[in-house]
Parts: structure tokens; sequence; C-alpha cells
């Protein structure tokens, strides 16, 4: 029943591309987690910890089953389809990351609009002055709608930078 | 016999003094709002952090005031909810908030008091408040289900423990709360219960006692309002009578030298403008004269209380040293 | 009760009706507002109005909301409330085969019928399911919760075991902050904010909406869109196919409404449980999770039938089962009314206009829903570059809704990134919020029966209690059963 619990997708890698065997990163990832939240108690007997406890040793459990299952099979499925893809997606995520941290400084709207603005015309790559200027114009218009539709319908107050 | 430690509560004094201590608040407060040149607050509307879900016992209160203040403050109340951990997570949100009278927020007692002393990390301080006022008060009650009760009365209750102590449940909302801190107290009288935090509210006290999940309950006297038929309560922690139940027994009555009530009002971060406060609290105090509030707090099973500013910092103070005896008696 | 009926279809309250439907699509469709608070927003607005008129407009409104939380979870995978959660499990795979309109009219259809059925259930069997509920005491809460885990079979993807260790990590975030019955934090880092827990609004935000974001933009070179919209004439042929056995209709009301009335427990249960049988009974199981209407409409059909199933121990016993009820209760209370047996003796028309808006909101649900289905579907045919910057702007105001707070939306976003983590890695993130919501009905059943057990033994509590035995034997076959088919299954991909 062990081996049999898990499907190999098909793809496995080739090349440049970034493979690496599921189950065993899984697995892995599992163990870490279940013995950091483990020590991160006071340890067995506390009636408050009971149940936490119980999850991390499944945890660890399961993982050290899914790590040998994974070296058992030496299958590796893609993780990325190229180093290029894996830094286009650091990026992505960095710039949603500093969007998130520009609002209390700057204030929804203005953070909003800048990332719209910012985000549709590098995804969508180079295109015309009018189209740009009409992203300028649909964003703020999103940005201020859902500004005054949440607070004004709804009573949530977006935050507010130091100028708007 | 020795004293027994108790959570003192100044409501049934207080409230029935609150109309002497309303009557010069209200005159101040019209004097104030004819010619009040220099000072326009409140000129915008004001955020009022709300520490449990809407339909909870610090939003009723709140809410009945809400029409009130708004009409006599000129500006609009806007409640936000920031719940979470008992009440802890808003409560921290109100005491990081901006001193600057724009945010306020319901404050509860004796929950402010107890965080910060039992659980770490609760992100505030009780002095991080500067109380506005504190506004209503409701008692716990001992009770059964009224259909199927497993005691008559609270002799037979007492009786049955005194056979088996430590073994009759006793269902409360959490750990650490008032329901807890009236059972330990208990506890320590003589009457050992095993106490059963059910962790989801007062409702789910109620639903497992008549449920037969365990045969006594004890929660705030609201529940029993407008629930008349489905439980029976056995006891009151009031100090003296109370007024909206006056049929059920207080536990000094019945040999017990406890007693304790959960108490609401409103508080703005500490370092509010003195003033700014003083004008919110006239204006709760004009509504706490309202037909309606009063309606609605008596249809609730709450007492009034009534404290301005100054009267509730010591309010709060008598209560923390009550709660201070308690304390060591959770660590047994 | 035909007297409600008859006051129900007064002009002006169905005019409420309309109005109360669509403010609750609209707020269950944003994700971060919930029920809860479209229901704590229209309360003031009662006040001034006949009881029954304010009661009729926020029956309507909590249909409304239920329904509406499957438009986001359909088109862009954002459940817009946590009960929507699995309605997304099969509404986004179709959203991208471009059959978007076929779900929103599918869980339109459904959340029709599941209101209506739950309605009726209300209307003719309050007391009844009002004892039942009773009877569930914490053993009982335990073992459902128990039983409802087994489900992390059916989200499970691609493998069985790596399906399992995302819903135990699910359990284990679901652990964050005060323990709930005591005074002890767990894993809060410092964070105060985090005291609180996991906020399960922004946090299924987060493990939907960001993996999925960053997928999109991951590969926007070769999917410019997120579906090709194609123009379906004969969609409620299509559906009516699907629905020409009313077996997962019914199946999914039941239970919705039995686990509706249980106080606490709620639609998103209802809606997890409901999609696990529809996908245990089908004679197709693979199809699941790839675009299978018969998913979409277990999950609504069971949410609706919830929601007014949850109004049963307020109207029969006085106790409110859920947030909404308890707001509900206060406006109850505001108009004089007296919640409990007597009610329905009292003011027996109101009791019922208030039951038969929710039916009536069903109606408008499905024919709003019909209505607004092809525009909806249409408005993400917007080219991907323009629908990433909305939808990553939506996620940001969703998750600070939810408490009026930053911290919610970096929890989002981190949360977000570790759902991208681990679904590359392989790990389903259905079945880590799968965990995350169950969780808490576990651990709380656990934690309250342990206490209960320091008087009456581990034994008699657990292992002695009719409903919990039921529960018990129901939990072990369907583990056992989840083992068996993965294991038959996977032999025979491999054979």
């Amino acid at each position: 029943m062990n081996d049999a619990g898990t499907t190999a997708p098909a793809g496995t890698g080739t090349g440049r591309r970034i493979a690496f065997n599921h189950d065993l990163l899984s697995g892995l990832a599992l163990i870490i987690l279940g013995s950091f939240a483990y020590t991160w108690g006071p340890g067995w007997g506390e009636r408050t910890w009971v149940f936490p406890n119980m999850v991390s040793w499944l945890m660890v459990g399961l993982g050290i089953l899914l790590a040998v299952i994974g070296l058992a099979r030496r299958t590796r499925e893609k993780l990325f389809e190229s180093w290029r893809a894996a830094v286009d997606v650091s990026w992505f995520s960095a710039s949603v990351l500093a969007f998130f941290l520009l609002i209390p400084q700057i204030g929804y709207f203005v953070a909003t609009w800048l990332f719209m603005v910012v985000q549709a015309s590098v995804l969508g790559g180079r295109r015309h002055p009018a189209a740009v200027g009409l992203i300028i114009v649909v964003a703020g218009l999103l940005a201020l709608g859902m500004y005054q539709l949440f607070g004004g319908a709804f009573n949530v107050h977006l935050p507010e930078g130091r100028w708007i | 016999m020795r004293k027994r430690p108790r959570i003192r509560t100044r409501c049934t004094l207080l409230s029935l003094a609150a109309p002497l201590l309303l009557a010069p608040a209200a005159c101040a407060s019209d004097a104030g709002s004819s010619d009040d040149g220099g000072d326009d607050y409140p000129s915008e509307s004001i955020r009022v952090i709300i520490t449990f879900d809407p339909g909870g016992g610090s939003d009723t209160d709140f809410r009945r005031l809400q029409p009130h203040l708004e009409e006599s403050l000129g500006v609009s109340l806007e409640p936000e909810y920031v719940t979470g951990a008992g009440g802890a997570i808003g409560w921290a949100e109100l005491a990081n908030a901006e001193p600057d009278g724009y945010t306020i927020g319901t404050v509860v007692l004796p929950h402010i008091l107890l965080q910060p002393e039992l659980i770490e990390d609760t992100g505030y301080e009780t002095s991080d408040f500067d109380i506005i006022g504190m506004n209503a008060y409701a008692p716990q009650i001992l009770f059964v289900d009224a259909e199927d009760p497993a005691f008559e009365s609270f002799d037979e209750f007492e009786a049955h423990v005194q056979e088996n102590p430590g073994n009759v449940d006793i269902g409360g909302a959490a750990e650490y709360n008032l329901s807890h801190a009236v059972q330990v107290m208990l506890d320590d009288a003589g009457l050992d219960t095993n106490y059963v935090a059910t962790g989801e509210g007062a409702t789910a006290v109620v639903s497992g006692v008549r449920g037969g999940h365990y045969p006594v309950g004890i929660t705030s006297i609201q529940q029993y309002f407008g629930a008349e038929d489905e439980i029976q309560p056995l006891a009151v922690s009031s100090e003296e009578t109370y007024e909206l139940a006056s049929d059920i027994p207080t536990l000094s009555e019945l040999g017990y030298d406890v007693s304790g009530s959960t108490n609401w009002g409103l508080a703005a971060p500490e370092g509010t403008d003195p003033e700014k406060i003083e004008i919110i609290s006239d204006a709760v105090a004009d509504a706490l004269d309202e037909e309606d509030v009063l309606q609605n707090m008596e249809d609730e099973g709450q007492g009034m209380i009534g404290t301005g500013p100054e009267e509730s910092e010591e309010y709060v103070q008598d209560y923390l040293d009550d709660i201070r005896s308690v304390t060591p008696l959770f660590e047994q | 009760m035909f007297d409600g009926l008859l006051l129900a279809l007064d002009p002006a309250h169905l005019l409420l009706i309309l109005a109360g439907v669509a403010g609750g699509v609209l707020i269950g469709a944003l994700p971060g507002l919930t029920a809860t608070m479209g229901a704590a927003l229209l309360v003031p607005f009662t006040f001034v109005m006949e009881p029954s008129a304010g009661l009729v407009m926020l029956g309507a409104m909590y249909v409304g909301a239920m329904f509406g939380d499957a438009v986001p979870a359909v088109l862009v995978n954002v459940p817009g409330t946590p009960s929507a959660m699995a309605t997304a499990f099969d509404g986004y795979p179709l959203s991208e085969q471009g059959k978007g309109q076929r779900a929103i009219i599918a869980a339109c259809w459904a959340s029709a019928v599941g209101a209506i059925i739950g309605g009726t259930a209300l209307l003719v069997m309050s007391p009844t399911l009002a004892a039942a509920a009773l009877a569930f005491g914490p053993p009982e809460f335990f073992w459902l919760g128990a039983f409802a885990l087994t489900i992390m079979g059916s989200v499970a993807g691609s493998s069985f075991f790596r399906g399992l260790g995302g819903g135990l990590f699910g359990l284990l975030l679901s652990t964050v902050g005060i323990a709930p019955a005591g005074g002890t934090s767990r894993f809060t880092f410092g964070f105060y904010q985090l005291q609180g827990g996991v906020s399960l609004a922004a946090a299924l935000i987060g493990l939907f909406a960001i993996p999925q974001l960053i997928k999109l933009a991951e590969n926007r070179k070769q999917r410019t869109r997120i579906s090709q919209y194609v123009p379906e004439r004969r969609v409620f042929r299509h559906i009516w196919s699907e629905l020409r056995r009313p077996v997962t209709l019914i199946r999914s009301s039941v239970l919705g409404t039995f686990i509706g009335v249980l106080p606490g427990s709620g639609a998103s249960l209802a809606g997890i449980v409901s999609y696990n049988e529809a996908v245990r009974w089908s004679k197709d199981r693979t199809k699941f999770g790839k675009g299978a209407v018969e998913g979409v409409v277990s999950v609504e059909t069971a949410n609706n039938a919830a929601a007014p199933a949850s109004m049963v121990p307020l109207l029969s016993l006085g106790v409110p089962g859920s947030n909404v009820a308890a707001i509900f209760l206060g406006a109850l209370l505001f108009h004089g009314l007296e919640p409990g047996p007597s009610l329905f003796d009292d003011t027996p028309e109101i009791v019922f206009a208030f039951v038969w808006a929710m039916i009536l909101g069903g109606i408008a649900v499905f024919i709003l829903g019909r209505v607004m289905a092809p525009l909806l579907v249409r408005a993400i045919q917007a080219p991907v570059y323009a629908l990433i910057p909305v939808i990553a702007a939506l996620t940001m105001v969703g998750s600070y809704a939810v408490r009026g707070n930053m911290f919610d939306t970096y929890m989002m976003f981190v949360l977000g990134i570790v759902g991208y983590v681990l679904m590359k890695i392989g790990i389903p993130v259905a079945a880590v919020a799968l965990g995350l919501i169950l969780g808490p009905i576990v651990e709380n059943g656990l934690d309250v029966s342990l206490q209960m057990a320091e008087t009456a033994g581990i034994f008699t509590v657990f292992f002695t209690r009719p409903i919990s035995l039921v529960l018990m034997a129901l939990t072990v076959l369907s583990a056992l059963w989840t083992v068996y088919s993965n294991v038959r299954r996977s032999s025979r991909t491999e054979g």
C-alpha cells in the first residue's frame, strides 16, 4: 500500500528544466515543519498542546514515509520550465510584496494605481502611447471605484497615505 | 470563617447613584454645545473598534448608544469589528491607535484586566486605555436545563457536589474568563466542580447544557433573558438581588461569599486629550438617559453602571484589586 | 404558513427581497466581505422598517451572499467567503475551459434549490432538527470533524500522501494563536495580531489567489487569457443533462440542512462534506477537480441549504447557531420579538414571511444569476496582463477588509507564497485550506471531550455515546475507503 499511494506525473525532467522529486521534497518539508512545531511547544503533556503535538508527530512520520518513497522512486518532476521562469516568478512576487508594503506609506489609492499601471505595462509588453494612456485612466478609475465601494457601502476604509 | 476572595462590583450601588452622576454631566454638555467656539472636536467621523462579532455584548452595548451619540456629537460613528482571541486583537489595535480622539473602542471587564495578566504577548496593557465610561453590567448565572433539570435547586446541586467532589461538570465559555473566575472562587469556597471550557462562546454553553452534555452551566445572565422557558437559573453572582430577575437567589444568600459581573464600556487610547474624552463621555451620559436605551438594556438583561471618566478609573482599579485576589486561584 | 407567503409576496416586500439578494450577491462576491458583515450593515436600516420588512430583507441578503461567493471562486479561483472554497475546486477549471457561464448558472440553480429545500426544512421540521442539533456534544463534533478530514482523499490530486501532508500542515496552521479554551498562545512569533489565529478568510484568499496569480504571470507568454469565451447556447441543456438524476441535489441539500443546523459548524463544513460525498458516490471520480459541474452543484446546494437551516436553533431554541443568526437575534429583539418556540405561536406570519423570503430569495438568485452570468464571464475575457493587477489589488482589499488591518494582508501574502511553494512540490493547497477550516472543529471537540473525560472517563466520552459511535464508524469506513480507492486508482494508472 505504501508505494502504491503515489503516482508519478508523466513529465520527467530533461535538460535545462529545473526538476526534482516531489515526494522527497514534500517529505523533507513536512519533517522540518513538524519537528519545528514540536520543539516550539513545551513538549508532551500540557492540555492545550495535545493537538498541535499530535499533528506535528504525524507530520514527521508522514514526512519520513514520503521521503523514503521519493528516494525509492527517483522520478523527477518539473519545477520550472527554465531558470529564467524561476527568476520571472521571483520578480513578480517581489513586485506584489512591494505593492503591499507601499500601501501604509502612500495610501491604498496611489499604491494601487501605480501598481496596476506598472504591472499592466510590464506584463503586457511595449505598446502604443495611447494604450498606456488608457491603462492609466482605467486603472485610476478601478482603484477609485473600489475605494468608494468599500468605504461608502461597506464601511471598510482602505488605508490612506500622507496625501490621499 | 476566613474572608473569601471575591470580585466586588459596585454596579448595584453605582446604578442607584447613576441619576445623580448624570445630572451635572447632562448640564455640562448642554452648555458646551451651545457656545463652544474654540474647540471644534469632533469634526470628522469617529472609528469605533468593537472587539467581538456583530451581535455580541459589546456590539449591543455600542449599537444602542450609537444613534444618540451621533446626534449629540454631530458626526457619524463607524464601528469596525476587530475580533479574535477573546477580544485581545481588537484591544491591541485600540491600544496602538493614534490618541487623537478619532479612534475609540468598546472595553469589557474583567477581560481587559485578566488578559494582560494571564496571557503572553497580548499586545496591550490595561493602562493603555483611558476609560470614557463604563455603561452596562450583567452578573453570571449558574443554570440547568428547564425541561429536564439535572437539579431542581441550588441546594440539591450543592448536596450532589459535596457527595461527588470534583466529579460534576460545569460548562463555561472559556478559561480565565469571569465564569471561570466564579467557578474557581466557588471551588475555593468548598464547592469542588470540574470546569469544562467550551471555547465557543456563551450560546454553546447553553446548547451544551440543554443537550445534556454537562449538567450545569455558568454564563452571563443575558442568556437567560429571552430563554426563560429553556433554562432554569440556580443562582446569580450579583452582590445583591438582581433587579431584573429578583427571584433568582444570589450566591451570597446561598452561603457563598462570591460575586462578579461583566462590565461593558467605552475607552480611548491612552494619551487622548481629556477634553475630547469629556465630550464623548457627556454624550454617553445623555444617551444613557434615553428611554429606548434603558428599555434595550432591560430587554438584554443588563443593568446600568453609568460612570464617567474619573469614576471609571477608580472603578476599574477596584475591579483590578479584586481580580488580583482571584488570579492565584487559577493556578491551583 | 400561507399568510406568511402572502406577506412575503407583498409588492414592497418583493422589492426588498430583490434588493436584499442583489446586495447579498455583491457582498458575497467581494472577497473578505461575509454574510455576517452584510447582516451587521443592514440591521440599522431594518430598525426603521416594519419588523416583517426588515427580516425579509435580511433573509434575502443572507441567501444572496451564499450564492455570490461562488462567483469569484469560479471566475478567478478566489472564494468570496470560506463557504465557497470547495466551489473553486471544479468551478475554476470549468472557467479555464471557457465554460464559466455554465459553472455560474449551475451554481445559481444549485443555490436556488438548496435555499428552497433548506427553507422548507426550516418551515416544516424546525423542532425535530433543533432537538437533533442539541444531541450533538463535543465528542460528536470531534468525530464529525474527523469524518470531514477523510475528504483529504478526494482533494489530494496526484498523491494521497502528499494531500494528507497538506492537510496536516493546514491543521497545524489552525492552531496558531490563543488555544480555544485556554490562555496559552501558540506559534505567534511575537505578533499580537496572530493571537486570534490565522484569519480564515484572509488565508483562503492567499492560498488560492496568490499561487494562481504567480502561475498566470509565469505562463503569460503561453496563455494570454484565462479562458476563451465560448458563447454557449445550450447551457441549460448541458446542466440539465448533468442534473437529470437529482441524487446529487437531494443528497447535498440533506447534508447541507443537517450540518447547517449544528451550532457553529456552518456552511463551509456543509460544502466540504457534500463535495466529498459527491465524489465518493460518483461513477467517474476522475472528472472531479478538472471541471465537473456536479462538483459545483454539490457544494452550492449544500451551503445554500445550510443558510436557512442555521436559523433553526435561533427560531426554535432561541440560541443563535451562527454569527449571522446572532445578528438576526438582535434584530428580532429590537422589534420586540422573542425568539424561541413561542415565536411560532405568537407571530407566525412574521416568522413564515422571513422563511419564505429565504425561499423566494433562492428564486431571485436564480433569475439574477441567469442574467448576470454572461456579463461576468465576459469580464474575465480581459487579457492576463490586465487581469493580474486587478486580481492582485482585489486580494489586498479583500484581506484588508476582514479586520481592517494590513497585517492580514501581509499574512495573506506570506501564506500565498507558501501555497505556491507547496503547489510546486506537489502538495495541493486545497488540502491545506481544508485542514485550516476543520482544525478548530476537531481540536475543540477533542479538547472539550478531554475535559469532560476528567469526570466521566475517556472510554465513556468517546466510545459509548450513540451518535459518536455512528460517526466514528463512518470515519473509520470513510478513511479505509479513501485509502483503498486511492491504492486501486494508482495501481490502475501504473499497471
